[in-house]
């Protein structure tokens, strides 16, 4: 802190030529002391809250020091820093690079006349939502909050529900132009310490200018770039991610998204809820199965519809293969396009459906159930066989639990629809092993993605297929006593 | 590739292919041979593959880390290298046949309409895919499929109860011991095949217990398929089943599951996949000799390079010409087969014996 005699003026005005003289930048000159040193305190309106601003910087640095007498020496700003300011959190930045880095992230700065240097106070006041359900994910039994858009509030949900001095929560910020911060949260001893080092590792390898959301991360530094099959989980919930971080995982907050992300994730994760450890067991087991048959129906359902009615119609009951012959005489597409026609309206629908404003919703249920299911069938265009399929498959479709997995299964049923329509149940065979041949070859942050089934560890893969009741588990209290 | 498979991966990668080897390639000329008395033959069969499984852990035990191919060259030098190329063309003549075999069973059963080209196109496709990424991948997958395959078994054995007439399997050695004990060549030679453990035997992660798991997953292979192809001639009749291509087959027509009119379509697809794993495995293997033969550094490029061979075997010139294809499953493969599986690799065993003896001895 050497005295430049630099003027108040000209470092206000490096500030503001710095931030291209911008519109919410306010400045609050003053004088400390007898000797009434001009001091300024910058800000971004908007971004500070105005009333530790008030009680913390302005108020104490004007009324407090009214009577004190102070030069403008070296040791001026440690002693504001130490004595005056009242907010909670301090710092001492030396250049102005620093500075409006502190500035952007929500500090106030104090500047002094004739001084290098300055002081940061931390005055962030950002609004947020406040904790609401998630709207992505919703419980019968189960707590109510949801993720917001505030680290801090979100890192607070965790904080509450595991009160454990070995929670970790290490801090990155990624992004050249947005600087977003990154959280990472894990419990020292339970995650193991490579898949943490190695989550470091991926972060710290990230080029992008912005990350808005927490897909940007999820997509850089998952394994298997190319893949189809989602090998992060995120989800809205905080005892989703506190489940997983006392599991041993490691939990990603970014800045600005409710969405937080949990590494490693295997396709069995994919298919647990939280709800299911809230839920009697013998229920939670019976939910969770009909959830692995609900994806192969979503998966299969047309494709064998169409493998078998145009390869191999002998399978099928006569008097049920009589009533779909029936049904689709006078049909004017062949089977494999009537099918495809029927998902992609109802994956329009859907699409639609999500987009449309809240009001006209119903308009929306009325076509497409009316219009397009009675109509169509009674005009004779489409067969009630089909729409029956496509219910089916759309009815399974949301019974998976991850909206990832969900749509990664939609795409991979055009896939199997058209190997169904080339080989018959033999393509069904041949792309479910290819699919398969993936998913084997699949990783996620060391753990291999079909665990534990494939390579079978027996303990886990019970809890994996069974829901098993909380009193047959030894805890690991217990275990370590 | 460095990444190792269990005991129990290893177990049902055997497993698979014993049951799918028997379920696509043996009936057609073991059931008119051995008919009721094929129990021995499967026996026999097992037994001399449990034999060939004996010599591969020892000598897998007594050089760890190498490969069938790599120690026969260890100890026999030039020789074990002929031996070696032998093996790789061996594996390759195995999958040639029996994807031969597998397109003519598919051609003419599942989709009469379509050309074996096509099965065979797919079915290269599929297995070169899972070959090329290794065999943690195979293993992986042969843990889903045999958990089908044995509950697909077992449902058709429970089902097939209501209508056995158990006086067909009577009376036994109709016509002596001597067909059943000559028919046992054949499941010996296919068996035999499994000779591909000397390929995975370096990937296991508990290449101790590779004797017990490989002779307990031949034991249930062979008693599985034995039981289902006694109760197939139980319901058939042996003469019926002994005219027929493929008994098991026919069998599972007249079985009915539940409200499934046609389960033989769904037991087929199960032992596809089956196969699948078979010819998955022994394409590693092959693809993985070669590389060692040749000094390649990774073997992927060999799994491309042999794809061709595959895709093309229904189109082989004796394919249309039923009485060569006989001749050569009757004969000439179970002759040359089990000379290799049996023959050469006894051979290593005595010499790798006895240059054993010699080192103690200095």
């Amino acid at each position: 802190m050497k005295r430049n005699n630099r003027p108040l003026q000209e470092q206000i005005g490096q500030f503001k030529s710095e931030l291209g003289n911008s519109a919410d930048l306010s400045i609050r000159e003053c004088a400390v002391g007898v000797k009434q040193i001009p001091i300024a305190v910058l800000w971004l309106d908007g971004i500070v809250d105005t009333q530790s601003l008030n009680e913390g910087v302005l108020a104490p640095l004007i009324s407090r020091t009214r009577e004190l007498d102070v030069t403008a020496h070296e040791d001026l700003y440690i002693w504001l820093q130490n004595s005056v300011i009242t907010a909670k959190k301090v710092s001492h930045a030396l250049s102005i690079d620093q500075a409006i880095t502190l500035l952007l992230s929500g500090h106030s700065i104090v500047v002094m006349d004739g001084c290098e240097g300055s002081i940061a106070v931390e005055t962030l006041g950002i609004e947020t939502r406040s904790i609401e359900e998630p709207a992505s994910t919703v419980v019968v039994r189960g707590p109510r909050d949801g993720f917001v858009e505030s680290l801090e509030v979100n890192v607070s949900l965790i904080r509450r529900r595991i009160q454990n001095k070995k929670l970790r929560v290490e801090a990155m910020t990624v992004g050249s132009v947005t600087h977003t911060s990154i959280l990472i949260l894990y419990l020292q001893d339970r995650a193991p310490e490579e898949t943490v080092a190695e989550v470091r590792r991926r972060l710290s390898q990230i080029h992008i200018d912005a990350v808005l959301e927490s897909h940007y991360i999820e997509e850089i530094i998952r394994d298997n770039a190319r893949s189809l099959f989602p090998t992060v989980y995120s989800t809205e919930r905080p005892d989703d991610i506190a489940g997983g971080i006392v599991e041993g995982r490691v939990a990603l907050m970014v800045n600005g998204t409710p969405f937080v992300l949990l590494v490693p994730c295997t396709l069995f994760h994919l298919m647990k809820t939280s709800e299911d450890y809230y839920l009697a067991y013998p229920v939670a087991t019976f939910v969770r199965w009909l959830r692995y048959i609900g994806l192969f129906i979503a998966l299969l359902f047309p494709s064998l519809y169409v493998g078998v009615l145009m390869f191999h119609p002998e399978m099928v009951p006569p008097y049920l293969l009589s009533s779909i012959l029936s049904a689709r005489e006078g049909v004017p597409f062949p089977l494999l396009i009537e099918a495809l026609l029927m998902e992609l309206t109802f994956e329009g629908l859907r699409e639609a459906g999500i987009r449309m404003p809240r009001a006209v919703g119903s308009a929306i249920s009325i076509v497409g159930a009316l219009v397009i299911g009675e109509s169509a069938v009674r005009a004779g265009i489409i067969s009630s066989p089909t729409v029956i399929i496509v219910a089916g498959t759309a009815i399974s479709s949301f019974i998976i639990p991850s909206i990832d997995l969900s749509g990664t299964i939609r795409l991979l049923r055009f896939f199997m629809l058209i190997c169904a329509s080339l080989f018959g149940l033999y393509g069904v065979l041949f792309g479910l092993i290819l699919i398969g041949i993936h998913l084997t070859t699949l990783r996620s942050f060391g753990i291999s993605y079909l665990a534990p089934i494939a390579p079978y560890k027996k303990d886990e893969a019970r809890k994996t297929l069974i829901r098993v009741p909380w009193w047959t588990l030894r805890t690991h209290s217990r275990r370590h006593r | 590739m460095k990444r190792k498979i269990s005991d129990l991966q290893f177990f049902f990668i055997i497993f698979v292919s014993v049951a799918s080897l028997t379920y696509f390639s043996i009936p057609t000329q073991l059931v008119p041979k051995a008919r009721q008395d094929l129990w021995l033959s499967m026996a026999i069969g097992a037994a001399v593959d449990i034999y060939v499984a004996y010599i591969l852990h020892w000598l897998g035990r007594k050089y760890p880390g190498q490969s069938l191919i790599q120690y026969s060259r260890t100890v026999l030098g030039p020789i074990g290298t002929l031996f070696g190329f032998i093996f790789v063309l061996f594996f390759l003549i195995v999958i040639v046949s029996a994807m031969w075999l597998f397109c003519k069973f598919l051609s003419t059963t599942l989709m009469p309409d379509t050309p074996g080209i096509i099965f065979s196109a797919t079915m290269t496709l599929a297995t070169g895919w899972a070959a090329y990424h290794g065999l943690e991948s195979i293993a992986r997958l042969a843990q889903f499929i045999s958990v089908l395959i044995l509950s697909a078994s077992v449902l058709l054995i429970l089902f097939s109860i209501r209508e056995l007439n158990l006086h067909y399997l009577l009376p036994p050695f109709e016509n002596g011991v001597g067909p059943a004990i000559k028919g046992a060549v054949y499941p010996a030679s296919w068996f035999g095949i499994c000779i591909v453990i000397g390929m995975l035997m370096p990937h296991l992660a508990n290449p101790k217990r590779t004797f017990k798991m490989k002779a307990s997953a031949v034991l249930l292979g062979a008693f599985v398929m034995t039981v289902t192809f006694l109760c197939s001639m139980a319901v058939i009749g042996p003469y019926m089943a002994s005219r027929i291509d493929y008994p098991i087959y026919m069998f599972s027509r007249i079985i009915h599951l539940a409200f499934f009119e046609r389960f033989d379509i769904l037991l087929m697809l199960i032992y596809i996949s089956g196969t699948f794993i078979t010819f998955s495995t022994l394409y590693y293997g092959a693809a993985v000799g070669a590389a060692q033969l040749f000094g390649t550094r990774t073997h992927r490029n060999w799994v491309k390079a042999f794809a061709i061979f595959f895709v093309a075997s229904p189109l082989l010139p004796f394919s249309n010409n039923a009485s060569y294809a006989f001749l050569f499953f009757d004969k000439w493969f179970p002759l040359f087969g089990l000379l290799i599986e049996g023959g050469i690799t006894t051979l290593i065993f005595v010499a790798a014996l006895a240059k054993d003896r010699i080192e103690r001895r200095r």
